[in-house]
């Protein structure tokens, strides 16, 4: 799958990230239980990843490839990732 | 429908085709392509997860089983642990991983475990029609290349590549991958598989595959390990330990990012996906459901369809259709004349066409009453279900759930449970986490009504007035969130937040509402017409040996002092634990005795009060004895207490 290497800005919890846009998935913090990362790696939410943003209300939305993920904020927030200012493809 | 009930002969020759996937890939759809067969749900061996097994058309001596879809391996869920029994029991010729064409990435992360198991293998890419509109290509040849297994694209809903996939299986094929762990990891594997030959353990799956799968801490690898190694378990884990002392991070994770990073290596190799590609219309519209502000209005049209649907169709025009024209006008004036013509006695002629009658009671419920609510929930449920909206209510209410503990995945049980508590009881296995399941039983247990005895109580409140009907929705939902805020805060655990996939919407197939609404009303009448006629015939003895009245006269106290309604509403309590709609219908026999605040209070009183027999078994089967035991404690005081208190807040009102 053709990706352009991200482009790095900053680290920011997830919950930050504006929809429409894509970001790079960098870390898991420590608020979500181990269960529930293996749960967010079955979806191909892993570090390095690059996910579009689709909305943050009611809860965050996010794209995965061609999978639509609905987050919590709790479970959102503890996700840090980078904005990707690349041309994205999600 | 051929069905194939496993025999043991075949399987020991390894005639079983096992299709494997992710959830919502189109596995079902295959399996029919694959057996002609539509439903043939078998509880799998010390489990009641649904996994179906029927007779292949392509080779006559061969079955196919269709398992539960799993998110990933190592087993975390219900569904995944009989994905894995099935994989470690069978004795499989083939597995088919069917996954999902526009998301390789993700099932490759799957394929990268089954390749580890040492079974012959062909991987499917099913729903290519979708990836293609999504501009995702993928080079077939290079993937079969990269892989060692045959790979076929296929839509199996319009059949599209199913012949070449059947003529292919005979190709399926060991993978040869290499696929490297950490070397902490090959060294904890190299340790393992010297633990199995020292102990004798053999198994249909390679012992590397085992391996990684136990290092995952797969709940069904390890109790098999524990059985079957005995002494030589202690060393299995040691050497895990060992494994897990050379990270910070848990050994799963460590693993499932070597496998992720290996089926992402493989994808941009195999796979090119020209710019984003998402129908614009199925993302808008799912995303609406989602709306903060639009999702409210779309929720209250679809309650309000059901309601038409279910509540006024199907409760009112088919009930009075079937009930009163086809049985009360035809079929039981029929049976009647028969039983009495031909009875050899009078209590003959009671049991099967009196007042308790198995057939004028019974049957005469199930079949003329039930049936016809519970059909029209289950094809709603159905449609909701195939169209992508389910996933979609459970983000808008979210919220509202977070206040009782619980996450908006508990939206689905609570609203099967409109359908039947019992099955909605079994459902609750979707949810994360045993807290979660058991505030989840507990509030269906004690408010969510079944759609027989909603019927019932929409009929008769209806009848009174729409100020008792909202009354007596007050009344429930308060309950349900006063009792879902104290379990969640009496309950020990955190709340698990939600994380859930939103599928693609799309306009429902019939074929699959279809499918769905039969599996769940066979299901349905197999558990319920023995249990109406079990009840029926407690309720024919009850009242034959006197006990009844006795009954009566105990309850008095509490049903007349206490709710302040008539003394026979004692028998409908005790019919009500038989079935909640016996209950209802029992105070609904009593109709023009009873008040407008009395039908409010007994309403009231008899959705809180006990759920039926059957799902008190279940209750028993999923949660213990203990637990079960302990709601019932709870349930029935509360049931009187709310009870009570409305007759007071009633006459103080009027």
């Amino acid at each position: 799958m053709d990706r352009p290497a991200p482009d790095v800005i900053g680290d920011l919890p997830l919950t930050a990230a504006e929809p429409g846009t894509a970001v790079v998935v960098t870390r898991f913090g420590s608020g979500i239980q181990p269960s529930q990362i293996e749960q967010l790696f079955s979806y191909g939410l892993v570090e390095g990843r690059v996910i579009g943003v689709l909305r943050q209300r009611p809860v965050t939305v996010v794209l995965i490839d061609h999978t639509e993920l609905a987050l919590e904020p709790a479970i959102a927030a503890a996700i840090g990732v980078q904005p990707q200012t690349a041309s994205t493809r999600c | 429908m051929s069905a194939i009930p496993s025999p043991a002969a075949e399987i020991a020759k390894g005639l079983t085709v096992a299709l494997v996937g992710h959830p919502n890939v189109g596995k079902s759809v295959l399996f029919h392509r694959l057996t002609g067969s539509y439903v043939n749900v078998s509880n799998y061996p010390g489990t009641t997860v649904e996994v179906s097994r029927a007779g292949a058309r392509f080779d006559r001596t061969a079955e196919v089983l269709d398992t539960p879809g799993v998110l990933a391996l190592p087993a975390r869920t219900d569904d995944e642990r009989a994905a894995t029994r099935a994989l470690l029991d069978e004795n499989l010729r083939s597995v088919v991983q069917v996954g999902d064409a526009k998301n390789l990435r993700r099932t490759l992360s799957l394929t990268a475990m089954l390749v580890e198991i040492g079974v012959p293998m062909v991987l499917v890419l099913n729903m290519s029609d979708e990836a293609r509109s999504r501009n995702v290509h993928v080079d077939v040849a290079r993937l079969e290349r990269a892989l060692g297994i045959p790979v076929f694209a296929t839509v199996a809903t319009g059949g599209e590549g199913v012949a070449e996939l059947t003529a292919g299986l005979a190709r399926s094929a060991v993978p040869r991958i290499p696929i490297a762990y950490p070397p902490a990891v090959e060294q904890g594997i190299e340790a393992l598989r010297a633990v199995f030959q020292r102990h004798g353990f053999a198994s249909a799956l390679a012992p590397r595959g085992l391996a990684l799968l136990f290092l995952a801490e797969d709940p069904e690898v390890e109790a098999r390990l524990r059985e079957r190694l005995q002494d030589g378990f202690t060393a299995a884990l040691e050497a895990r330990d060992q494994v897990r002392a050379a990270f910070a991070e848990p050994l799963p994770q460590i693993l499932s990012r070597v496998r992720h990073h290996w089926a992402e290596s493989v994808a941009e190799t195999c796979a090119r996906s020209e710019r984003a590609g998402t129908p614009q219309t199925a993302l808008r519209a799912g995303q609406l459901a989602i709306d903060p502000v639009w999702g409210w209005p779309i929720l209250l049209a679809v309650l309000y369809a059901m309601y038409e649907f279910v509540g006024v169709f199907g409760a009112g025009t088919l009930v009075e259709l079937v009930e009163e024209h086809l049985f009360g006008g035809v079929i039981n004036p029929a049976v009647s004349g028969f039983v009495e013509r031909w009875s050899p006695a009078s209590w003959v002629t009671d049991l099967i066409v009196g007042d308790y009658g198995l057939w004028t009671m019974g049957m005469t419920y199930a079949l003329a009453l039930i049936l016809p609510i519970v059909t029209t929930f289950f094809l709603a449920f159905g449609v909701l279900e195939d169209s992508g909206y389910f996933s979609r209510l459970s983000v808008i209410t979210n919220r509202l759930f977070s206040l009782i503990g619980l996450n908006g995945r508990a939206v689905l049980p609570m609203v099967l449970g409109l359908g039947c508590v019992t099955m909605a009881t079994l459902t609750t296995r979707i949810l994360h986490g045993q807290r979660d399941r058991l505030i989840a039983t507990f509030l269906m247990a004690l408010a969510i009504p079944c759609s027989a005895q909603l019927g019932v109580v929409l009929g008769m409140l209806g009848a009174v007035s729409f100020e008792a009907l909202v009354a007596w929705t007050l009344c429930v939902v308060g309950v349900l969130l006063a009792a879902g805020w104290l379990a969640a805060r009496l309950i020990p655990g955190r709340r698990i937040p939600l994380v859930t996939e939103l599928p693609p919407m799309r306009v429902p197939v019939a074929g699959n509402v279809l499918k769905k609404t039969a599996g769940r009303l066979k299901w349905y009448l197999v558990e319920v017409i023995p249990l109406f006629l079990i009840g029926t015939f407690a309720m024919f003895v009850l009242d034959r040996v006197g006990i009844l009245p006795r009954i009566i006269e105990a309850g008095e106290p509490l049903v007349t002092g206490w709710l302040g309604l008539p003394r026979e509403a004692s028998a409908a309590f005790v019919m009500g634990f038989l079935r909640r709609d016996f209950g209802a219908t029992g105070l609904f026999a009593m109709g023009a005795a009873l008040t407008p605040l009395q039908t409010l209070v007994g309403m009231v009183t008899i959705t809180l009060f006990v759920p039926c027999i059957a799902s008190v078994l279940m209750i028993v089967k999923e949660q213990g004895m203990r637990i079960a035991a302990a709601m019932l404690a709870l349930i029935m005081p509360t049931a009187f207490l709310v009870g009570g208190v409305v007759r007071w807040i009633g006459q103080l009102l009027t």
